[in-house]
């Protein structure tokens, strides 16, 4: 049984998190005003996305790069946001 | 001439400038056509590497035509500038052509006015190949020295290249002083023989002028002959043979359908961006930077896997921002090119500047 243990080695595997899947829109404060994401996704990672992307608009201003769509592509995840009056609308899209 | 001519064309009218872009490239001269759709675009563009030619319209808003030529003469004095406008009005002419261009015409409308239009850009453009001075065109300031020595006249030239005005003075033939700006004697002379094209005039000896220049005219215009030579072979004239630095690689990669700027920046080390053709390469620099760094913190946070790319689009153009290493690449990109092409173009450029 040992040997069968060493194999299936449950303990060790590591844990697959499901990226999340859905929108958000945030206001120009970075608060939260509606999500159709999973309550598994705490609000802490929603509030860090929502605060990265206007960041991200907001320097872009100051840089005379005006943007109000963003696009980010990693190799697990996109995100796309787009600015609108008063905030931003941002989606999440796994790619696996 | 070894390099391809490349011709700037600045409007805020982009169906316009498609249809130049569209109506030279077909000239004998092959040349390579890139736009800018703003002032400051252009001068970027202009900085980033030479061009033989620059038209442009009057009438644009935040930077008008009149100050990108204003800027242009103090800059890039040897640039040939055609103005193509819709205003005739003869005042606007008269200050054009006291910002030193080549050449006012107004916006083709009928097929006889493109083939005007389009001669006179060729002509031109060949023309840039000859050089020579208005007054004595296609006439070197070489031969025009050379002429007036071997004459033995007694005369001051006098030579203006842009915002810059240079004078040559000889008396029965010998070279006796010459003055540019803060230069004088030798240096002035070695710089004014330097101009390819500008106006020229021949003023009334000035007998009484102190020698300055000791040199024989032939031995100062072979030692100029050289030194040009040398800028031609593209060397740094007076170090033996050493290559003056090449245009930047990121020229190249311009090259690609839509790209309106690049930039290479470092992260961690804003300062320190390579660019081409962008308007605020400062601001740029830092923001590339700061963005790609914060959204690969947000990745790793999200364990959303390795960042690849930003694509983001805005009213005035499209930016890609990829990364490779420490090094972050920014490309800007026109007005009006969806995010799907922006992405397309973004990986090819990527590609190209890995390898």
């Amino acid at each position: 049984m040992g040997l069968l243990d060493f194999f299936s080695g449950k303990k060790d595997a590591p844990l697959l998190e499901r990226l999340p899947s859905g929108s958000f829109t945030v206001d120009r404060e970075g608060n939260v005003l509606t999500s159709t994401l999973p309550r598994s996704v705490p609000e802490a990672s929603v509030r860090e996305i929502g605060r990265t992307v206007m960041d991200a608009m907001s320097s872009a201003r100051d840089a005379n790069l005006p943007l109000g769509e963003f696009t980010i592509h990693y190799s697990g995840l996109r995100i796309t946001a787009r600015e609108q009056r008063g905030g931003v609308m941002i989606f999440l899209a796994p790619l696996h | 001439m070894g390099s391809q001519h490349k011709i700037l064309i600045l409007d805020d009218d982009s169906s316009f400038l498609e249809l130049c872009r569209e109506l030279l490239s077909t000239l004998p001269v092959q040349p390579e056509i890139r736009t800018a759709s703003s002032g400051a675009h252009a001068i970027a563009l202009l900085e980033a590497e030479p061009y033989s030619l620059l038209l442009t319209d009057l009438r644009m808003p935040n930077m008008d035509g009149f100050q990108v030529l204003a800027i242009v003469r103090r800059r890039f004095p040897s640039l040939r500038t055609v103005v193509m406008t819709g205003v005739a009005e003869d005042a606007y002419r008269t200050r054009a052509y006291a910002l030193g261009i080549d050449l006012f015409l107004e916006k083709p409308k009928t097929t006889q006015e493109i083939k005007m239009f389009v001669d006179c850009v060729e002509s031109l453009v060949v023309r840039e190949d000859q050089g020579g001075f208005r007054g004595v065109q296609n006439k070197t300031i070489t031969d025009i020295v050379q002429m007036e020595s071997l004459s033995q006249s007694s005369v001051t030239l006098k030579f203006t290249n842009g915002p810059f005005v240079g004078k040559i003075w000889l008396l029965n033939g010998d070279l006796i002083d010459a003055e540019m700006g803060d230069l004088q004697g030798d240096d002035a002379f070695k710089k004014v023989i330097s101009w390819k094209s500008g106006t020229f005039e021949s003023l009334p000896a000035e007998p009484g002028r102190e020698r300055r220049i000791m040199n024989s005219v032939q031995g100062l215009l072979l030692d100029s002959a050289q030194m040009l030579d040398e800028m031609a072979a593209g060397e740094v004239p007076g170090s033996g043979g050493a290559k003056a630095q090449s245009v930047s690689p990121l020229a190249a990669l311009a090259r690609n359908p839509g790209v309106e700027f690049l930039l290479t920046v470092p992260l961690g080390k804003a300062k320190e961006f390579e660019h081409y053709g962008c308007e605020n390469p400062d601001k740029t620099a830092l923001w590339a930077a700061s963005t790609v760094e914060r959204f690969n913190q947000l990745g790793d946070k999200l364990k959303a896997g390795t960042f690849q790319q930003i694509v983001a689009s805005g009213s005035q153009r499209g930016v890609g921002l990829s990364a490779k290493g420490e090094k972050v690449l920014c490309v800007g990109f026109q007005r009006g090119r969806t995010t799907a092409q922006i992405l397309e173009t973004l990986k090819a450029i990527t590609a190209q500047w890995v390898s």
